[in-house]
């Protein structure tokens, strides 16, 4: 019967339906920090075309660009050094670090079999942490705004926003698994929880450290401060990054598959391996004569003997792939965490290779090292957080995949692309590790490297495309994919069962 | 509404292969250490960069923590009645510098920051402190290095 709203009375009118500021529906977080890394996606690798250009031509492109403002005159400063920390600050915390709390706060509820503990919380978390990154990143391009001491390279400020992020990331987190169950947590969920404290912890010092020095009451000498750094990019890589990649490769494969994983006992013998070598390793990174070398060495073994937890996950999640294996065939989440693997073993046997006392010798002061971390970072982390891109976004969009030539291309394009650019790096180190043996002048030196740094321009620019190929497949598929159902979560703890998710 | 199932495993038992592989990595491990006890780390500041690298992140941990910005400018391109910093490469461009640069053509930057030599004892700093007391000779070197690859 249709109604004249004229003559309806007050207590006629329907409640006005309020949104919230700040979304609050089941796997709204996720949604944020996955589209927002995607975006990351795009700017890092962008930096990066520009941070290897100034490697190529250091002296031919150091811009200062004046803006005038009503305080006076800013200094945007376009040079290596700005250009280096703009690149591996966005490929570290805005495309990795929002992929991974993005895969964190997506699989938690899904295993734990209960919603988020705050979804709102969790929202601003997304919020804090995206716009703490673009303060940060103006602030390495201004360096008028930044006034920061040389740990976080983020100013004070930004750091205490990122902070505030971890900390609320963390608090929905173990607000969600904290709550009794009849079942121990999946193994996902303990590589999620120490990877999720370490990132509180580590950031949590380094922002003190520089809240200290701030206010004139405690100060590193620069050789404590260049250790404090290496250790913090060390630990963030072997305890966070890799701990939230692994973490959801156990999620996507048997969810993907349809199967269940290999064998529990075997999980949790590698998140032990790990959590122990992984806290272990970045001791190698302090390398100084304050340090014994006892104490380094310790760290040299632990990084030689995370090869053993990586190879123990991947035959595990490989056996859970039996009878599945036509999937690996057709583009989507089992190639891209196929992938993933692939370069956990290979980043893996080559750190455990670069800790040996003679390739040290050889590749030690070379680019070595930045090649391998590149194979960690656009190799492993990337491919696992794909997997979980391919899994995820239908589920979160409610829409289906357009189609797989798009996927191909993601897939190809970010393989060749970490890669080539990884190996490229690796084998300008032991390239220029050889020709330093030679006693080879800097100029004889400087034009080999560049060759290989040019391979590693073409790397980076080959996962650029796969990034914007993969945003375009997410914005098509928004726009004009096929809507799609798949199970959410409701407000009840318990779990029932329904179609593989 | 519902949620999905949880994530079994097949077996619950560690298998005896994994146990034994474990066994002898940590058997290695303990050989690695063991056998490459001796030694001694290099410092990590004044340690020469990779060729190409300009020593910029040791450089410029070094410029921001002796505070070399808050006369400089945040990017070292001077500010106020404080020169640049840049294009130092050939030699100085100050003009009380010059004649250090012709006597000590190779050095005069280290020279200068440093302060100690007597080389440098009568020339007007106009506000630069002494650096020697401050920074060893490899950590001038390095900010010396990294002050020439700027344009």
């Amino acid at each position: 019967m249709a109604v004249n709203p004229k003559k309806l009375r007050p207590y006629d009118q329907p409640p006005k339906v309020r949104r919230p500021i700040i979304p609050n529906e089941p796997d709204n977080a996720a949604t944020a920090f996955l589209v927002a890394a995607l975006v990351w996606f795009l700017t890092a690798t962008g930096i990066g075309l520009l941070w290897v250009a100034y490697q190529l031509f250091p002296d031919l492109l150091t811009l200062h660009l004046s803006v005038p403002t009503l305080s006076g005159v800013l200094t945007m400063e376009l040079s290596p050094a700005t250009t280096a920390s703009g690149f591996w600050n966005s490929l570290i915390y805005g495309w990795l670090g929002n992929a991974g709390l993005g895969a964190i706060l997506f699989i938690t509820p899904r295993l734990a079999g209960r919603r988020l503990a705050g979804e709102t919380a969790a929202s601003a978390a997304a919020f804090l942490w995206n716009i703490g990154l673009i303060a940060g990143l103006v602030a390495i391009y201004v360096p008028q705004l930044t006034g920061s001491g040389a740990l976080t390279e983020f100013p004070l400020p930004v750091a205490g926003v990122l902070l505030l992020a971890l900390l609320l990331a963390n608090a929905v987190f173990w607000r969600t698994v904290l709550t009794p169950a009849d079942r121990i947590p999946y193994v996902s969920i303990w590589y999620f929880g120490v990877a999720l404290l370490a990132f509180l912890g580590l950031y949590s010092l380094i922002t003190l450290a520089q809240l200290l020095d701030v206010v004139n009451l405690f100060s590193l000498s620069p050789a404590g401060m260049a250790l404090a750094n290496a250790f913090y990019g060390r630990a963030l890589e072997t305890l966070c990054l890799s701990g939230i990649a692994i973490g959801t490769l156990y999620y996507v494969i048997p969810r993907a598959a349809a199967n269940p994983v290999y064998s529990w006992g075997l999980a949790m013998l590698a998140w032990l391996l790990w959590l122990g070598f992984g806290t272990l390793a970045p001791l190698a990174s302090l390398v100084d004569v304050s340090v014994p070398f006892a104490i380094t060495q310790i760290g040299y073994v632990a990084t030689f003997l995370l090869v053993l937890p990586a190879f123990l996950v991947v035959v595990n999640l490989l056996l859970s792939l039996t009878g599945r294996w036509t999937l690996v065939l057709s583009p989507g989440t089992v190639p891209f965490a196929l992938v993933a693997l692939t370069f956990l073993v290979a980043t893996s046997l080559l750190e455990a290779l670069g800790s040996l006392p003679t390739v040290r010798a050889l590749v030690g002061p070379t680019e070595w090292g930045t090649g391998v971390r590149l194979f960690g970072l656009l190799g492993t982390a990337t491919f696992a957080f794909l997997s979980l891109a391919d899994h995820a976004f239908p589920r979160l969009l409610r829409r289906d995949w357009g189609g797989t030539l798009l996927a191909e291309a993601t897939l190809w394009a970010a393989f060749a692309g970490a890669a080539v650019a990884g190996l490229g790096l690796i084998a300008g180190g032991v390239v220029h590790g050889s020709l330093l043996a030679q006693a080879a002048t800097p100029e004889e030196i400087d034009g080999f490297v560049f060759w290989f740094r040019l391979v590693l321009g073409a790397g980076i620019g080959l996962s650029a495309l796969a990034a914007a190929v993969l945003a375009l497949n997410v914005f098509l598929m928004y726009t004009s994919g096929r809507r799609a159902e798949y199970a959410v979560l409701d407000g009840s703890s318990a779990a029932t069962p329904a179609a593989a998710h | 509404m519902t949620v999905p199932t949880p994530i079994e495993s097949r077996t619950r038992g560690v298998p005896a292969w994994a146990l034994a592989a474990t066994g002898v990595m940590l058997l290695a491990g303990a050989l690695l250490f063991a056998t490459n006890l001796n030694g001694s780390n290099p410092p990590i500041i004044g340690t020469p960069e990779p060729s190409g690298s300009g020593g910029g992140l040791n450089a410029q941990t070094i410029i921001k923590a002796a505070g070399c910005q808050a006369c400089h400018g945040p990017d070292l391109a001077g500010q106020g009645a404080f020169p640049s910093l840049h294009g130092v490469k050939d030699g100085p461009t100050s003009e009380n510098l010059q004649q250090l640069g012709k006597d000590h053509p190779d050095d005069w930057a280290n020279l200068w920051i440093a302060g100690t030599d007597p080389a440098v004892a009568g020339i007007d700093r106009g506000g630069m402190p002494v650096f020697g007391s401050q920074l060893s000779a490899e950590e001038i070197a390095t900010v010396v290095e990294y002050l020439k690859t700027l344009p």
